[in-house]
């Protein structure tokens, strides 16, 4: 379609809400008759939906590419409601206009980091599947390395290397092709900000992989697990998969696709806006295999650095 | 506790492999979805809500061995009575598609979907070469809640002029990601 054709504005009004039943109905009849401008149309829906993806971006680092598909694929449908505390997601970006940023500023306030790594102790984490203590490593068979093949550390001289989708004592290997490693992380001190329901936290790190084969493909992932007690983890130890039917709330980052440039990171955020009553967090960093041809327990060569998870205000709950 | 309809769905599963079954399945299908139900709808918030109503009843209907394709057809189906039972309960002054548009909407969607998907993909690089207050004032108007009305206001400019400016900048992010990918540059 040409910039000036004026059925261009029927799309505007109608996405904006703000059609009448005559641009509506003129709307309606160009999609039933015209392939031509149904393909437009909904070419220009999917950017509306992207860009809505963009503008729950919230606390991106400053000079790190923008990771457009980074919607929490368990996040604003499942996750919340009333749909009112999607107010939280207000993006506040480092370079904003001073009238868009005056919009802004005051929604958001100094975030607080509860935890930032990246591997330069060289300590690896425990291969025990879900972790047992705050503080700790732990997970699938991973090890900290230096720069290797071509991929250097995010930042400092180490990071740490997905090596197997299982850990010491996980029975029934078969079928495994997730790559996780967990970190507990003890938000009791900060209880009292919590009790308005307007915490929230922000979780961002940057995975790598050396060069793979063109056929395979790998995702990368982020999750955080809101958690009211101990008991709940310890549920979930028992059951892998328990965690999910015992946190308060989570969301889970699975939308970035692994590049083939060792020269380049990528980094996926989350966000989760905090239950008054959690007591733990428990983060989840994962790398899995793609497709369905290529599902194996190993993981040649994908890496992990540069983790941070902030504590930040977003609007209380109504 | 804070409502996590996600909780109740998932003690309901008595097999592990059934919740990592459906996810993948609803994640390759939800970009889809999303495109398809906001197609039909009025505003970004509507589209939200409709996708929470989807999640939920294909969810309670998710049967064990479901392929792709029936997922995504049975997907496409509750998203389209969702639309309807959405629109008739909350919406009953405003206006509708009728069947047929719906029925080819669907199947615009569904046959274009992988390059609707790399249109999203490329759509961060397309963003990274507008003029950092346009990027700016897009990633404003899009964030949760944002209504246009208060945001032209603090930015001293009328409602309408922000509505064309942001419609001029979605028609040149639109054109950058065609002629990049028509290039194979994104």
């Amino acid at each position: 379609m040409q910039p000036n054709d004026p059925r261009l504005e029927l799309i505007r009004l109608h996405l904006e809400g703000n059609a009448t039943a005559q641009e509506f109905a003129a709307l309606e009849e160009h999609l039933r008759n015209d392939p031509g401008f149904r393909d437009f149309y909904v070419r220009a829906v999917n950017l509306d939906v992207a860009l809505a993806d963009v503008g729950k971006l919230s606390l991106r680092p400053a000079g790190e590419a923008a990771v457009t598909s980074s919607q929490p694929i368990l996040g604003p449908w499942w996750q919340r409601r009333p749909l009112s505390a999607m107010a939280a997601g207000v993006v506040f970006g480092m370079f904003f206009s001073s009238a868009v940023w005056a919009y802004v500023a005051p929604m958001a306030a100094k975030a607080v980091t509860l935890f930032r790594d990246s591997f330069e102790s060289g300590q690896a984490p425990l291969v025990k599947g879900m972790p047992i203590e705050p503080g700790k490593w732990s997970g699938d068979f991973s090890e900290v390395v230096g720069e290797q093949q071509g991929v250097k550390p995010k930042t400092g001289a180490k990071m740490l290397r997905f090596l197997r989708a299982d850990y010491e004592g996980k029975t029934g290997h078969e079928g495994h092709y997730y790559a996780d490693v967990y970190r507990l992380i003890d938000v009791r001190p900060h209880r009292n900000d919590l009790e308005d329901g307007g915490a929230a936290v922000s979780l961002s790190a940057a995975f790598n992989a050396f060069a793979f084969p063109q056929k395979e493909d790998f995702w990368c992932s982020v999750a955080i697990h809101a958690l009211g007690s101990p008991s709940a983890l310890d549920r979930a130890q028992r059951r892998e998969w328990a965690i999910y039917s015992n946190s308060l709330a989570m969301v889970r980052n699975r939308r970035t696709k692994l590049d083939r440039d060792p020269a380049t990171w990528q980094r996926v955020d989350a966000e989760l806006r905090l239950p008054p009553d959690t007591e733990f967090l428990l983060i989840r960093l994962s790398v899995d295999h793609a497709h369905p041809s290529q599902r194996r327990a190993s993981f040649d060569g994908h890496y992990l650095d540069d983790m941070r998870l902030d504590l930040v205000r977003r609007s209380p709950q109504p | 506790m804070q409502p996590v309809s996600e909780q109740t769905l998932w003690m309901r599963v008595p097999d592990p492999s059934q919740h990592d079954h459906f996810l993948r399945l609803f994640m390759e299908a939800q970009d889809s979805l999303r495109v398809y139900v906001r197609s039909l709808l009025f505003h970004r918030e509507e589209e939200r809500e409709v996708m929470q109503e989807v999640a939920a009843v294909l969810w309670r209907k998710f049967e064990a061995g479901m392929t792709r394709e029936s997922f995504a057809r049975r997907a496409f189906g509750v998203a389209r009575m969702e639309v309807l039972a959405f629109r008739r309960d909350r919406a009953r002054d405003r206006h509708c598609f009728g069947d047929e548009v719906f029925e080819i909407l669907a199947q615009t969607v569904e046959e274009h979907s992988e390059t609707l998907e790399a249109e999203r993909r490329a759509l961060g690089q397309c963003m990274e070469k507008l003029p950092a207050p346009q990027r700016q004032l897009l990633e404003a108007a899009y964030a949760p809640g944002v209504r246009i009305d208060q945001l032209a206001l603090q930015m001293e400019r009328t409602a309408m002029a922000l509505y064309k400016t942001l419609h001029r900048l979605r028609l040149r992010l639109l054109e950058c990601t065609r002629k990049g990918l028509a290039k194979g540059e994104l």
